[in-house]
């Protein structure tokens, strides 16, 4: 009876113990955000924060979920870094879009000991964006076009947008420009003078709508030859650590100094050697030598 | 002149030194080899974890370790600069230090070069230096700088060693194992003294001393010229070769009147090491301080007064006593304005305050070397990404700091090990100069003497008139 009572006793705090657990757990909240880069891949980045103290949930792995026709379909899952962000990364052609272009997301936390699970879905719309290159009157433009769909999937201009140009250097991306997208959803801004290209006078303009709510984050890109053709080439260095050998007068300045060095450290042997000789017929230290 | 009789009187005078080990000898030598044990035990954990266990990062690639290197390279100019140069001036005071001086070269050279071997990775692919070195790297050039000066200076050690060992190797007056009077005689290599063999051997010293010179001053250019020919601020400097060939005389003459000290009264040889040496290296320091001032006021003002980005983000490391400003300050004005002031006023001028003045420029000179190797390349001159702190700052480990302390006990260590093989004065050296300094006694007496004679004459001439 006894055992019975101890028993039923461990099973209610047991399960008190559980109930209490799961109170314990914390919210998190989600944030996602939408990225097309200029080279066609999309790339989810997905924020967990603690929803009482806001700090980053570092270690949470993040399900990234594509929906079509209500059904959420796996894209890929990513584990939150130290600042709690999971970054996804892939093909365009794998996400599901409606007539329109519309696209949703869903990404999940299944929850961990410390945390409890959560889901945030968001929806971008998808846009095509064209870069041209126009010449007139002797001034040189970029001129930038958005379109989009309606919902019977017909391309329809996408009007009031901001679209920041830039050209890709070594280590980061120079500001060209800023277009205002008119009704007409065309844009146009003078292509800059005596920018620096490759030695065929390329350059890359890359072409970038930020934070749109209803667009994301969109980037495309195209080349042009309008730059000021700028050889990379080195020339030659005879002094460079690359270069086949060092120049004429180092190898010269480098071996007499060696060799005549070294020329005195043999001669010095040599004489050690005379003066062994010298030695080998006495017996004992000559000390009145010096009298 | 009777050399025979004044050297055994050395002998039998250095005879306790080179005899069984007293015990504060045995507590040295046990106290330098735990450390020289713990630096191995340390090299042991480099060589195993890698370099991570170091201070040592992508950014700052150098530490204490080139720090050390440059300082013992540094050093060893005692000997060359002692040795040779007074040598070839034919100084007689310098006979008694010879020794010293040559010993802290070799020993120092030695040294050096083994901190390269702490800071570089891949240890297995050092022999690709020899075989695939180009000529136009600054690297190669110090190295087979460094191996011809090491080369020299143990040629130059042994010319200067010979006459000892063969006296050594005769001597009945003071006991000598038969092990090491065997050692003795080979390395005697026969000098009996004989007019040939005292001929050469001068003609040979004399033309190693006219050579060790040009060779030490182009190691120091050469290890300055690693930095001077990188273009990096505090580094890329036209003076950067006088520079160090002038840092590294001062302070090698500053480990030298230390060494002087610390033998001097160990072994009672204020007979040999006089008051009369200190002084006249004392007014050595106040001659390398001075232009040693010059050069570090020269440097730094013409960076400063450019104010080139790079540059003045360093100077205003080097000032700023958030970072460097204390050391920075002790080094460049305690290591110069110290030896000027107690040395160069009579009234504070000592035995003493000459070896207080070397301990403190030794130790302002080695932060010095720190400071030109750390902060320089604290300074990213590259766009980073990922900057943590310990990226960018350089902060030694244990594991440096014990191969540094391996480095110093290993130095004492030596020196002690080589004063028990032989007598840390020259022998025969000091016995020409002592004979010398009687012969000039009795020559001045014998002519005042005579002037006595020849004033008292004159004065009865004059009074007999």
């Amino acid at each position: 009876m006894k055992t019975r009572i101890l028993l039923i006793a461990f099973l209610v705090l047991s399960m008190c113990g559980i109930t209490f657990a799961q109170d314990e757990e914390k919210g998190v909240l989600l944030n996602v955000v939408y990225q097309r880069d200029h080279s066609a891949q999309v790339v989810l980045t997905a924020t967990i924060v603690d929803e009482e103290e806001e700090e980053p949930v570092s270690g949470a792995v993040i399900k990234f979920y594509t929906l079509a026709d209500s059904l959420e379909v796996l894209l890929g899952a990513a584990t939150a870094n130290e600042e709690g962000v999971a970054v996804l990364s892939i093909q365009e052609d794998k996400v599901s879009k409606a007539a329109d272009g519309l696209m949703e997301f869903a990404v999940r936390f299944e929850g961990n000991d410390t945390f409890g699970a959560n889901k945030e879905t968001a929806s971008w719309k998808d846009l095509e964006m064209e870069i041209n290159f126009v010449e007139e009157d002797e001034q040189r433009n970029i001129e930038v076009s958005l379109m989009s769909w309606d919902d019977e999937g017909n391309k329809i201009p996408v009007p009031e947008m901001d679209v920041y140009l830039f050209a890709p250097r070594m280590f980061s991306q120079l500001p060209i420009g800023e277009i205002w997208i008119e009704e007409d959803g065309k844009g146009r801004v003078a292509f800059p003078e005596a920018l620096p290209g490759d030695d065929s006078g390329n350059i890359q303009v890359l072409a970038k709508i930020t934070d749109s709510d209803e667009y994301g984050n969109y980037a495309s890109f195209k080349s042009i030859d309008w730059g000021i053709a700028v050889s990379h080439e080195a020339g030659e260095i005879p002094r460079s650590l690359w270069s086949p050998s060092a120049p004429i007068w180092m190898q010269v300045t480098f071996i007499i100094l060696m060799s005549g060095v070294w020329y005195h450290f043999f001669l010095v042997i040599y004489k050690l050697w005379r003066i062994k000789d010298y030695g080998k017929n006495e017996e004992k230290i000559i000390w009145d030598i010096d009298k | 002149m009777n050399i025979k009789d004044t050297s055994t009187s050395l002998l039998k005078e250095f005879a306790p030194q080179m005899g069984p080990w007293s015990w504060k000898g045995k507590t040295a030598v046990v106290i330098l080899s735990a450390i020289l044990l713990w630096g191995l035990y340390a090299l042991y954990i480099q060589v195993f974890k890698g370099h991570g266990v170091t201070g040592m990062r992508d950014n700052v690639v150098w530490g204490l370790y080139i720090a050390n290197f440059v300082f013992f390279i540094g050093i060893s100019y005692a000997g060359a600069i002692i040795s040779g140069i007074l040598h070839l001036l034919r100084v007689n005071w310098r006979k008694p230090i010879l020794r010293i001086a040559e010993l802290i070269t070799v020993i120092a050279t030695i040294i050096g070069p083994i901190y390269i071997l702490l800071c570089v990775g891949r240890l297995d692919r050092l022999h690709h230096l020899f075989m695939y070195g180009r000529i136009q790297s600054p690297i190669t050039w110090d190295v087979l700088a460094i191996s011809t000066y090491l080369v020299g200076s143990i040629i130059f050690l042994y010319l200067a060693l010979i006459r000892d060992f063969a006296i050594l190797s005769e001597t009945n007056e003071i006991h000598i194992p038969n092990w090491r009077r065997k050692i003795y005689k080979l390395l005697s290599i026969n000098f009996r003294n004989t007019p040939e063999q005292v001929k050469r051997l001068k003609l040979t010293l004399d033309v190693l001393s006219a050579i060790i010179i040009p060779t030490a001053i182009i190691v120091h250019s050469v290890l300055s010229w690693i930095f001077g020919m990188t273009l990096r601020p505090g580094w890329h400097s036209t003076i950067f070769g006088p520079y160090f060939v002038l840092a590294a005389i001062f302070s090698g003459t500053g480990v030298m009147i230390i060494v002087m000290y610390v033998f001097r009264n160990i072994y009672n040889l204020k007979r040999y090491l006089t008051d009369q040496h200190f002084r006249y290296m004392g007014y050595m320091l106040i001659v390398l301080a001075a232009g040693y001032g010059y050069f570090t006021f020269s440097e730094y003002l013409t960076d400063w007064y450019t104010s080139e980005k790079w540059d003045a983000e360093l100077i205003d490391k080097l000032f700023s006593f958030e970072h460097y400003g204390w050391w920075f300050y002790f080094a460049n004005f305690g290591g110069i304005l110290v030896p000027l002031i107690l040395i160069g006023i009579p009234k504070f001028r000592s035995v003493k305050t000459i070896v207080f003045s070397s301990v403190v420029l030794v130790a302002a000179l080695w932060i010095k070397r720190y400071l030109i190797v750390v902060p320089t390349l604290e300074n990213t001159l590259l766009p980073m990404q990922d900057l943590r702190p310990e990226y960018i700052s350089y902060s030694a480990t244990w594991v440096e700091w014990a191969l540094t302390a391996a480095g110093v006990a290993a130095f004492i260590l030596f020196f002690i090990l080589m004063s028990r093989f032989v007598p840390i004065v020259p022998v025969w050296e000091t016995s020409e100069y002592l004979e010398e300094i009687k012969l000039k006694t009795s020559d001045e007496k014998v002519l005042s003497e005579k002037r006595a004679r020849e004033v008292k004459q004159e004065s009865i001439s004059v009074s007999t008139s």
